[in-house]
């Protein structure tokens, strides 16, 4: 049972309850207050009634013998009508004589005892009696003649017109007393008066009248008996009137029947009454409902019945058949309100309940509904009349509502969770079906067909999450079968592209050579001709041969006009190849000032120009490309000289700030022929010049600014050109002061894919590399050779290798060169300067040029061929400080040519030269003691590299400086390995990479 | 209308009254100005009418017994559309009483009984009666000094009084009231029988005067209907209706008014009492409740016929009795003496009897008012009852506001008959006034 219903039943019961102990508690009360009452209006009437007949008594009494007119009754009296006489109680007046002689004085007795007609009597009577019978106070008075009991005077009231008391025909009867004759002999006995009720009865009616009765003696007899009588009825009447009640005189000896013509009520009180007349005397007070009566009884004569059975009672009937009926209806009412109020006190504990425990019901609904798993309920606010937020339902809601919000969440989480895993599965699908799509054959098929039964399943679990079970199961099943395909289709294209790969390295390589040697056959035999044409032209000079001056010099400019060409060409085709790189290191911007304004002047003098170098001495380092920047600036710095004659050719290089960014600006200004817009506009076209005639005029190849504007693009920079024809033209061209690669997408790419490369591979392997390249191929090659003795991490930038290495502190580190971004040697300075990273080898893994291997061979100065003799030497005097006399120097080159041109060259400056064909032999001259080596780096039997290899292994106390001195174009790398300090090198495209790094490693 | 009515009424009464009273018609008619005479009574009477005091009224004037002037207004029965005519049967109640007395007289010129007779003589139950001094219990009984007579009975000496409901005051006339001894009521219902009934409750009752003492307006004329009985050995009705009325040729006055005559009895009316204001003139009467209820007036149901009222007779037929006493039987088939005559229009009680007990027993407008048999005497200013020249003039009326009046020494009469219980509007003396205006 619900508690709510149990609760509804226990308030209802209670209230009935409550309400049936008030009724019968009233009912009780207001029993024994109307019984109370009864007794009180008993008492009242029964004194009432005696009081009554009390009055009445004495009224009566006035007439008998002790009345105020008592004389009128004695017989000695002679003048019974003289009462204001006879009121004279001491009867002075009276003339009693006649009592002596026995003889009767009064007129009226002596007319009762002599006279036949008994007139004088009935006369006497008549005054006597006359008023009060005519006023209705007496009913009747009459004589009897005491000897035999006749009645001799009887006189009735005018106004009693149906009843005649004189008449014979009643059955007399003398309550307490009896019959006629037992009243007579009564009063003759006694002498003296007696009042009471008499009872005038015929079968069919009963007359009672209130009676004095008195003898009247005459002599020492009592010869007649006087009765004065009145009716009850008016007395009846009266108290019926004063009380305002109904009255009857009930003989209780009668039927009923007796009283039904006469007196109905009283008929139908006395039925109600007879039976319970023979369990005892008759109750004070009865009330009968059905009449509508409430009766009191009072017995006439005494208590009970009289001597001869006869009882007659006073009954006073009060009509209270209204006062019933309003009792009923109070009753009723009262019945009708105390079911409404259970009812209204139920209903109100009902509405209560409901309205505060509506919450719970719903709520327990709603838990139902939630446990079925059926989330579309909606919990119900209570707000209604009582209700409040904060009770206990209340509470139970908001705990439900939390709760339901929770699930609803964690529903829709599932949802949006099935959904994605609907779309990925779709996705998959998809992909999967475009996949197998790839496929051929049986695997094909049975692929498809997969698919399809997956897709049909995907579709029947859009509504269905219960299946996925299998589905994901079958999913499993067709990617395993498919990744098979797909890794063995892989394998196959992986193979090819290998190969391929291989194919195009070769080929590469092949290029790579194809460049660098035909560089180095070009320089080389320009190296001679430029060298020759120079030291000719100087023992010319010397010679004084000034016929041959001149030819010798337009040899000399020639020469270096097609080396220019060729550079220009080789840097052109770098740069479209993007295999021109970038230098970057530290370094004075006024040491390239310096040789800016050696070189330049030259050139400014040539057309009578001034050149005017207006640098700040304290512009600082900078760090970028020194030798591309020397070269775009003389790049516009000869063409400056170039276009102008005898005027001004000026050099302004300053630092600026531009976008919190330091830059340097240089700025070549010229005073010469100037540019048309039309030309300015094409001025860092390739192969063009400001004019078509220009080259004839002029020379140049017209690469130039277009290099020129390419490199400083490289560098970070921009150039730009202002003209003005036949006035001049400005060149501004400005750098970053610090070089920063703009990061490329290839990188932002490999950025992101590296981090899916998180963590180490084969985590049991003891050691750990960290491999920094950008080339995916590469990892995956390393990995492939190294995996199982290896744990190995993958960085494809400089950047992201210098994060992993300070995070994780690799064992070693292997390290590509050429990367976008910081590159292999930034990486590799960074290292060595972090004194925490120092200590951890570094591999070089670099894709280079074949032969050109270069170990960090603490070369001090790398020159390419041809070379500039003056630079040479300057910088040997600028390695020895001067001092160069007695020097030794031995020359490293399998060229007899430039051998010879560089030992004239040193030899000129006070060295004794020897020289070595190639790094063998020059490893066997070392013996001697040597203070210069000027090295070539492609030679035979042993190369400069390996030549440096062996040299450094010696470790002497004071080693001589090393020239690298070579045709080779060397690339960054290789400048950069001369220099620098390397623990040892590899070439990538060894077959036997796996033992080098082994033996690498076990020597680390 | 009326004038024209009066005439037209004189008319058809000279043809039926007899050839003998032809030739004076016309001197009677022209002696006096009519119109002025029929206005003069029209302002005394119909303000009665118009104001809705009365709902209608019949009058009549006569001059030695010829019709002078005839004014009829309003209606005797309202409910039937009854107008009031010299046809119209009136309950004429105490104006039964002066035919009593004529009766009475008859029988005495017949010889058949005296004046001076003890009552007990012809009603024995009424000897020897109590007297209760000053009619109350209060005052002890005292046996009567003296028989009453006949004299006694016709000029209410006799020491019976009437009950309170009509002129009796005391103990003794509320017992006649109690118990219903000749009460206006009891013409129509009696609860205690016929005459002999109502004589018979007399007899236990004592009289409020010793015989003889006093005037005391009363039964007296209902005994005398008993007494007669006795001495005609017949009903007093027949006696009436034989000896009485039929000479006089009052034959439409009855007792009991046969079926067929019904539907010319007026109703009657009593005051209509108001406890608010209404408008306009409103009606100041309606029909009376002293009947049983569906009868409109008495004389349809008749339980003791007495001497005394209980008279229904038209303006005509009365006017006859009237012309008879002003022409002192001249001309009449009813023979009586000019004794007679004396007897019934000369006082009777004694000036010492007379005015005193007359406003005692009728009222102060009965001041300088006698009594012969049955019908008082107006006296002129001054005048006393011993001499019949200082009489105004003689006249009665009934209880039901009918009256009439005789101015012998003018020989004018006149009846104005209206139903209105109680008697409200005493007009004799105006009515005659105004005839004294006409007719000296």
């Amino acid at each position: 049972m619900q508690i709510r219903t149990l609760i509804l039943i226990i308030s209802f019961i209670g209230s009935a309850l409550t309400a049936a102990v008030v009724m019968t508690l009233s009912f009780q009360r207001e029993d024994v207050q109307t019984a109370a009452d009864a007794d009180v209006r008993w008492q009242i009437y029964s004194d009432s009634w005696s009081r009554y007949l009390d009055e009445e008594k004495k009224r009566l009494q006035e007439f008998g013998l002790d009345g105020s007119r008592a004389l009128f009754w004695r017989p000695e009296n002679a003048q019974p009508l003289n009462f204001t006489r006879s009121q004279n109680r001491s009867n002075y007046f009276q003339d009693y004589s006649a009592v002596a002689t026995g003889d009767v004085a009064n007129p009226m007795i002596k007319s009762l005892i002599e006279s036949k007609d008994f007139a004088e009597a009935e006369q006497n009577l008549k005054i006597f009696f006359g008023p009060s019978l005519q006023r209705g106070e007496i009913l009747f008075f009459n004589i009897i003649n005491a000897r035999t009991f006749e009645q001799i005077v009887c006189k009735k009231s005018l106004f009693s017109r149906d009843y005649n008391p004189c008449s014979g025909i009643f059955e007399t009867e003398y309550l307490g007393v009896g019959s006629r004759l037992e009243l007579y002999e009564q009063l003759l006995l006694n002498g003296s008066g007696w009042t009471g009720h008499m009872v005038h009865s015929t079968p069919t009616e009963e007359r009672y009248n209130y009676v004095l009765a008195f003898p009247i003696i005459v002599g020492q007899e009592a010869s007649f008996i006087v009765q004065v009588g009145r009716s009850l009825a008016p007395m009846i009447e009266k108290i019926a009137e004063d009380m305002s009640i109904q009255a009857h005189v009930i003989n209780l000896n009668q039927s009923p029947d007796f009283y039904q013509e006469s007196d109905p009520q009283a008929a139908s009180i006395l039925e109600r009454i007879s039976p319970s007349l023979s369990d005892g005397p008759l109750k004070n007070y009865m009330t009968f409902e059905d009449l509508g009566l409430d009766a009191m009884f009072f017995m006439l004569q005494g208590e009970g019945r009289a001597a001869d059975g006869s009882a007659p009672a006073l009954s006073l009937v009060r009509d209270v058949g209204s006062l019933l009926d309003e009792k009923i209806s109070y009753t009723r009412t009262m019945v009708a309100i105390t079911v409404a109020t259970v009812t209204v006190i139920v209903l109100l504990i009902f509405l209560i309940q409901r309205s505060l425990l509506s919450g719970l019901g719903s709520a327990i609904f709603v838990l139902q509904q939630l446990t079925e798993g059926n989330t579309a309920v909606e919990i119900r606010r209570r707000n209604g009349f009582l209700q409040s937020d904060k009770d206990e339902v209340g509470q139970l809601v908001s705990a439900l509502t939390t709760y339901k919000q929770s699930l609803d969440e964690i529903n829709s989480i599932r949802r949006e969770q099935r959904q994605q895993r609907n779309r990925r599965d779709a996705i998959i699908i998809e992909k999967m079906g475009r996949l197998a799509e790839e496929l051929e054959g049986e695997a094909k098929a049975l692929l498809l067909t997969d698919i399809e039964r997956l897709r049909e399943l995907a579709v029947s679990q859009q509504d269905d999450a219960g299946q996925g079970a299998d589905g994901a199961e079958l999913m499993s099943l067709a990617f395993e079968k498919m990744s098979d395909q797909v890794a063995v289709l892989i394998e196959a294209r992986t193979e090819e592209l290998e190969i391929a790969r291989d194919e195009a390295g070769e080929a590469n390589l092949a290029k790579s050579k194809f460049l660098a040697n035909m560089s180095h056959e070009l320089r080389t035999p320009l190296n001679a001709i430029i060298g020759y044409s120079e030291l000719l032209a100087e023992e010319a000079e010397d010679d004084g041969l000034e016929t041959m001056l001149g030819d010798l010099k337009k040899i000399n400019d020639a020469g270096k006009h097609l080396l220019g060409l060729i550079n220009d060409i080789l840097d052109l085709s770098k740069i479209e190849a993007g295999r021109l790189e970038l230098f970057i290191s530290d370094f004075e911007v006024s040491s390239v000032i310096t040789v800016l304004q050696s070189v330049g002047e030259p050139l400014a003098a040539k057309n009578g120009n001034a050149l005017v170098m207006n640098v700040p001495d304290n512009i600082g380092v900078m760090h970028n490309d020194e030798t591309r920047l020397r070269q775009c600036l003389l790049n516009i710095l000869s063409n400056a000289c170039k276009f102008t004659e005898n005027g001004t050719v000026s050099l302004t290089g300053q630092s600026i700030l531009l976008a919190g960014e330091e830059w340097l600006s240089f700025e070549v200004s010229d005073t010469g022929i100037g540019m048309s817009e039309e030309q300015l506009n094409k001025v860092f076209k390739e192969f063009t010049q400001a004019e078509g005639s220009t080259a004839s005029k002029f020379g140049g190849t017209g690469l130039g600014l277009s290099i020129t504007k390419q490199l400083v693009e490289m560098m970070g920079g921009d150039v730009s050109a202002e003209s003005t024809v036949g006035k001049g033209s400005m060149f501004r061209l400005r750098v970053p002061r610090n070089h920063r690669e703009a990061p490329g997408p290839e990188e932002t790419d490999a950025a992101q894919s590296s981090s899916a490369n998180e963590g180490w591979s084969n985590p049991k392997a003891q050691r750990r590399l960290l491999i920094i390249d950008d080339d995916v191929n590469v990892h995956e090659l390393v990995e492939r050779n190294l995996g199982a003795s290896f744990s190995m991490k993958f960085a494809e930038s400089g950047e992201q290798g210098l994060e992993m290495l300070r995070a994780d502190r690799p064992d070693a580190i292997l390290l590509d060169i050429l990367m976008p971004g910081k590159d292999g040697w930034s990486v590799l300075s960074e290292i060595k300067n972090d004194p925490e990273l120092s200590d951890i080898p570094v591999i070089i893994v670099s894709m280079l040029e074949a032969g050109h291997r270069a170990e960090s061979l603490g070369a001090s100065l790398h020159l390419t061929k041809p070379i500039d003799r003056t630079v040479l030497l300057q910088e040997i005097q600028k390695i020895f400080a001067g001092e160069t006399q007695g020097m030794t120097a031995l020359v490293v080159d399998d060229d007899a040519e430039a051998r010879e041109l560089v030992t004239r060259s040193l030899e000129q400056n006070g060295f004794s030269v020897t020289q070595a064909i190639n790094g063998a032999k020059a490893l066997e001259q070392l013996e001697e003691s040597i203070d210069l080596i000027v090295l070539d780096l492609s030679m035979p039997v042993m190369d400069g590299f390996e030549f440096l290899t062996h040299f450094n292994a010696r470790k002497y106390e004071s080693p001589p400086k090393i020239i690298i001195f070579s045709g080779m174009e060397l690339d960054e790398t290789l400048r950069a390995t001369l220099s620098g300090v390397h623990a040892g090198f590899i070439d990538k495209k060894d077959t036997d990479i796996e033992s080098q790094l082994r033996a690498l490693a076990t020597r680390l | 209308m009326t004038r024209l009515a009066g005439y037209l009424v004189a008319c058809i009464l000279s043809g039926l009254s007899s050839p003998a009273w032809a030739g004076e018609e016309e001197a009677a008619a022209s002696s006096v100005d009519v119109q002025a005479l029929e206005e003069a009574y029209a302002e005394l009477l119909d303000p009665f009418v118009d104001q809705k005091r009365l709902p209608g009224y019949y009058f009549a004037l006569y001059r030695d017994g010829l019709p002078v002037l005839v004014r009829a207004r309003g209606f005797a029965d309202e409910k039937t559309q009854l107008p009031p005519s010299g046809q119209t049967l009136y309950a004429v109640a105490s104006m039964t009483k002066p035919l009593t007395a004529l009766a009475v007289i008859k029988l005495v010129e017949m010889g058949k009984l005296a004046l001076s007779d003890p009552l007990e003589q012809y009603v024995p139950s009424l000897a020897k009666l109590l007297v209760a001094p000053g009619g109350s219990y209060d005052n002890q009984l005292v046996p009567s000094e003296r028989s009453i007579t006949i004299a006694d009975l016709l000029a209410h000496t006799s020491g019976l009084t009437y009950s309170t409901g009509i002129t009796g005051v005391g103990d003794i006339a509320e017992a006649y009231k109690e118990l219903g001894i000749f009460t206006i009521e009891s013409s129509a219902s009696s609860k205690i029988g016929d005459l002999a009934g109502h004589i018979e409750q007399l007899s236990e009752l004592p009289l409020i005067s010793q015989p003889g003492r006093e005037f005391n307006y009363s039964v007296s004329y209902g005994v005398l209907a008993q007494v007669i009985e006795a001495v005609a050995e017949t009903s007093f009705d027949a006696f009436m209706q034989d000896q009485i009325f039929l000479p006089l040729g009052m034959v439409n006055t009855f007792f009991t008014v046969p079926e067929e005559k019904q539907d010319r009895l007026a109703r009657l009316y009593a005051p209509l009492r108001r406890t608010y204001q209404v408008p306009g003139t409103p009606k100041m009467y309606q029909e009376a409740n002293i009947l049983p209820k569906p009868l409109k007036n008495f004389g349809i149901e008749v339980d003791v016929i007495g001497g005394g009222n209980g008279l229904l007779t038209t303006a005509e037929d009365y006017a006859k009795f009237l012309s008879f006493l002003v022409r002192r039987g001249q001309g009449s088939a009813l023979g009586l003496s000019q004794a007679s005559f004396d007897y019934l229009l000369k006082d009777q009680v004694g000036r010492t009897l007379g005015p005193a007990f007359m406003t005692r027993n009728l009222g102060p407008q009965m001041e300088n008012w006698g009594f012969s048999f049955g019908l008082g005497i107006k006296l002129e200013p001054g005048a006393g009852l011993d001499d019949s020249t200082g009489y105004d003039f003689l006249g009665w009326g009934g209880a039901f506001n009918t009256q009439f009046w005789i101015d012998p020494s003018s020989g004018v009469s006149g009846i104005f008959m209206t139903q209105h219980f109680p008697t409200r509007y005493p007009l004799t003396e105006k009515m005659d006034e105004v005839a004294d205006r006409f007719f000296q």
